[in-house]
């Protein structure tokens, strides 16, 4: 096959083409032109000269990239170790501490900044505790400042190195690290000069996405109090839109955030692409137990940070239920109020996050499905873009892109005097845009497992393409679809990025209540969106896993 | 380095995957474990490298007991199925490893990787990556690896089992040369009783965990010990029959079968009239239609299948409902193919009749 073959092939082609470049090609184009022109439309440098001679920008791009890198250190000591842990030795409660790797599934990220600010903040349950029983004067600053980013961050990502680490190690034959051991290697020897070495492709990947994520994430510490990094630069320009100047800058940074994400990109791919070791055979590992003293700290190590990952679930749920919690360690008056007031009373975000998240999934089915099956099956010309336009998005952030929407779709469509931007719509297509790239991958891999042959044999005994495809294909790969769709469908409701910039009244969504509640110092409120958001976190989790038959997790790379 | 195997066990859950084997492999041995796959076989290796430690018994190297030296200080060079080379090291790192953790000058690691590719006959292709080898250069290069430590002693793990047929001839050659020339004691795990039968000086044959016969390849081929060894050690014909009379001045058993009469050679001393056996013949010591000596076994059937082998023609003859009896025609060049349905005379001499216990 080296063209589609029939006309409605080819429509369909097109069609998935118009899709990319008008909604994932066009907005980024915009933002270039938008950062390279100025207000009369000509070629010009002077934005970013602008950028760059600002020394309070320079500043906070300078605090970004050193957030990205600090972060990335932390999330790869704690990930590499618990990746390493989790796979290569046998302790008790190694079950129960492999659940480490999935909670940042059920804990949207806004959710958690807010849950630690709760047990954690100046009057926080922790320092309510340290002044009341241990005399303190003054509460202890845990969370303003970088060094509050840095924790929730690191709380935040460690999983996602973990995963990424996981899988690469999974694929290293045991047998390398025996032939290490052979010719007379040592324990850390050998995992320096052959294991590590063997994860890089994944542990590259799972570093530049926690990268990315850190350098775009403008919630975070805007949450707790810091403002002067790039991405809440970003969206406080945008957003409070105080002059034309300042709203280019956010243009500027936007597009630098993209630079970025493409840059990384082709850094990982090349990486990944010279070092790919995953095709070797592997068998299955043997898990070593630990000498007792190893064990106790390890079991510690986990203990302590499965502690502090349910930090934020506890912080939340208290606050979410606690009539007037103020300077005690727990509440006193307990009420449902808070659910009722964003549930029942203006039931608003539940219906807007079922609808478009819905909406999104039905877009990446439509969308994504026939890309797998274009770059499974086909060699359709285009497929290597195709392929790498699904890395740029899972890697732009949606900082970004919220920002690219904005200025790419404020004009009226043809025929109409509104913009697309005015429609609620263009909620779901961001949402679908964000996350083509697990339907994309999810497909594709369960595609891979089908075998072309066992396709060929079914046509061998008279079947005819089409009764192939219902017959054969459909019912090898539909689980894999549908994991991948519901998994669309639990990051689309915790989005918090993309949607927060292009949200107007009516359309607001669950994690866009919580952010707007919590800045308008409704703190109760925000957190019973945060509960209700978790809880449906954590029944899509629960879905998926029923219908995968094993726990969900690498899809992050 | 002699290596002794004394009363070892090892278990996965209930499983014992090696069960009290005891075995000694003299210096300088070429010594062969054979057996099916899931035998235990390569578990035995993987505990003669240290990569599992026994449960029971000890492992001795020229007596000195091993069972808690880790697998780095045992030094022992180790040649794995899958080559297991280091994809992210260039064929020079790979052999170079060992050398730089023993903390070897760099002009000493350069000459003496230079001489061990020389010696697997790969001088020149040190700085290739293993993804750019061949799957028998990577095997030399994995065979290399293992043998620039002048290792005391050498483990191949079925190291010809990824290659072509025509490669693993060649590279079965090298070994067996090489070994010899450096006179290293070396075990070898294999599934191919023909690999085992040319390269070993000693086989042990392994099913269940458990060691059937260890002897030279002509000993394990012509007289096996055992129905197991016999059946998969080559092809045989097997006969349940009785003794019937014993005779050690002429060294013959008469064995009576549900076909007659028959003439084995008495190797077991202590069979006794009236003791339960299995006849054993090979295809390739029987006669089709043949004028032959008094002595000879002879049986009768008809031809129910003929397959051409090029080397051989290979009959299946019935002697009797539900007993197949095959028999090869050594030069079929010169020789008219039967019909099936063809009456035959079978013949084989009582020399290469072989009686063995029937296991209870």
């Amino acid at each position: 096959m080296t063209l589609p073959r029939s006309f409605s092939a080819a429509f369909g082609f097109s069609l998935i083409w118009a899709f990319l470049i008008l909604f994932a090609i066009f907005p980024l184009v915009r933002i270039f032109y938008d950062a390279f022109t100025n207000e009369a439309g000509h070629l010009t440098l002077v934005n970013f000269y602008e950028f760059f001679t600002d020394s309070f920008y320079l500043r906070s791009l300078w605090k970004s990239l050193l957030l990205g890198v600090s972060v990335v250190f932390t999330t790869s000591v704690i990930g590499i170790a618990v990746a390493v842990l989790l796979i290569r030795y046998d302790f008790p409660g190694r079950n129960l501490f492999s659940y480490l790797t999935t909670l940042p599934l059920i804990l949207p990220p806004l959710v958690g900044v807010l849950g630690f600010v709760f047990i954690l903040g100046r009057a926080g349950t922790v320092n309510v505790i340290l002044m009341d029983w241990f005399g303190i004067e003054n509460p202890i600053n845990f969370m303003y400042g970088m060094h509050g980013v840095l924790l929730v961050e690191t709380i935040h990502l460690f999983p996602m190195m973990t995963l990424s680490v996981l899988d690469a190690l999974s694929k290293v034959d045991p047998a390398l690290e025996e032939a290490a051991q052979s010719v007379g290697a040592k324990s850390w020897r050998r995992f320096r000069d052959i294991t590590l070495p063997l994860t890089t492709p994944g542990y590259v990947s799972g570093a530049l996405l926690v990268f990315i994520w850190t350098f775009a994430d403008f919630i975070t510490p805007l949450v707790v109090g810091v403002q002067d990094l790039l991405a809440p630069q970003a969206y406080l320009n945008i957003v409070q839109f105080v002059d034309r100047r300042i709203f280019r800058m956010g243009i500027v940074i936007s597009a630098l955030l993209v630079v970025l994400a493409i840059l990384f990109v082709l850094a990982a791919r090349q990486y990944v692409a010279i070092k790919d070791y995953s095709s070797l055979a592997y068998t299955k590992v043997e898990r070593r137990r630990l000498s007792p003293l190893k064990q106790t700290v390890a079991i510690t190590f986990l203990t302590s940070l499965l502690i502090i990952s349910f930090i934020p679930q506890v912080g939340v749920l208290l606050a979410s239920v606690g009539r007037g919690w103020a300077l005690t360690p727990i509440p006193e008056v307990y009420t449902l109020e808070f659910f009722r007031q964003v549930s029942v009373e203006s039931p608003k975000f539940i219906i807007n996050s079922f609808l478009f998240s819905g909406l999104a999934v039905v877009f990446c089915l439509l969308i994504g499905v026939p890309m797998a099956w274009i770059l499974a099956r086909t060699k359709a010309p285009g497929r290597n873009t195709l392929d790498a336009l699904t890395t740029l998005i899972l890697a732009i952030s949606g900082t970004a892109i919220g920002i690219a929407y904005i200025r790419a779709f404020n004009f009226p469509l043809p025929f109409t005097d509104t913009s697309l931007t005015a429609m609620w719509i263009i909620l779901p297509l961001v949402l679908a845009v964000r996350r083509l790239p697990y339907t994309v991958r999810g497909s594709h891999s369960s595609l891979l497992l089908v075998h072309r042959s066992m396709e060929e044999a079914a046509e061998n005994v008279g079947a005819s393409k089409l009764r192939v495809f219902w017959d054969i294909t459909v019912p090898l790969v539909w689980k894999g679809i549908l994991v991948g769709a519901l998994f669309s469908f639990l990051t689309s409701i915790q989005e918090a990025s993309a949607t927060i910039f292009l949200t107007r009244g009516g359309w607001e969504m669950i994690p866009f209540g919580i952010f707007t509640f919590y800045i308008a110092g409704s703190q109760s409120q925000a957190a019973a969106l945060g509960v209700i958001l978790i809880a449906l976190c954590a029944l899509s989790l629960y879905v998926v896993n029923r219908i995968a038959g094993t726990r969900v997790g690498g899809l992050f790379g | 380095m002699r290596i002794d195997i004394d009363n070892v066990t090892k278990r996965f859950g209930i499983l014992a995957a090696v069960s009290q084997i005891t075995l000694s492999i003299q210096e300088g041995e070429l010594f062969t474990l054979l057996g099916p796959s899931g035998c235990g076989k390569s578990t035995l290796l993987r505990l003669i490298a240290g990569f599992y430690n026994p449960d029971e018994g000890e492992i001795r190297f020229d007596g000195q007991r091993i069972n808690e030296v880790p697998p780095s200080d045992r030094g022992i060079g180790m040649v794995f199925q899958n080559f297991a080379l280091w994809p992210h090291m260039t064929a020079f790192e790979n052999i170079a490893y060992g050398l730089k953790l023993r903390k070897v000058g760099r002009a000493e690691i350069a000459s003496r990787v230079d001489s061990v590719l020389e010696n697997v006959k790969l001088a020149g292709l040190g700085d290739r990556y293993p993804g750019q080898l061949s799957g028998g250069q990577q095997q030399r290069i994995a065979l290399a690896r293992a043998l620039v430590l002048n290792p005391k002693i050498l483990l191949l793990d079925e190291p010809l089992s990824n290659l072509d047929a025509k490669i693993r001839v060649q590279v079965r050659q090298e070994i067996r040369k090489l070994q010899k020339e450096l006179g290293i004691t070396t075990m070898y795990v294999t599934h191919d009783q023909e690999e085992a039968l040319t390269l070993s000086d000693r086989i042990a044959v392994i099913n269940q965990g458990k060691v059937f016969q260890v002897g030279p390849p002509k000993t394990l081929y012509e007289r096996p010990a055992n129905r197991f060894v016999a059946d998969f050690i080559g092809i045989n014909n097997f006969l349940p029959g009785t003794i019937v009379a014993a005779s050690g001045e002429q060294r013959r058993l008469r064995v009576k079968t549900s076909i007659g009469e028959m003439s084995a050679l008495l190797e077991d001393v202590a069979f006794k009239p009236g003791d339960p056996c299995i006849l054993c013949i090979r295809p390739e010591n029987a006669r089709v239609n043949e004028a032959t000596t008094a002595d000879h076994n002879s049986m009768t059937g008809r031809v129910t299948f003929a397959a051409y082998l090029g080397n051989a023609l290979r009959y299946d003859v019935e002697l009797a409902p539900n007993l197949i009896f095959k028999v090869d025609i050594r030069d079929p060049w010169h020789h008219e193919v039967l019909p099936v349905g063809s009456q035959v005379i079978i013949s084989c001499p009582p020399t290469s009749t072989i009686a063995i216990r029937s296991e209870t």
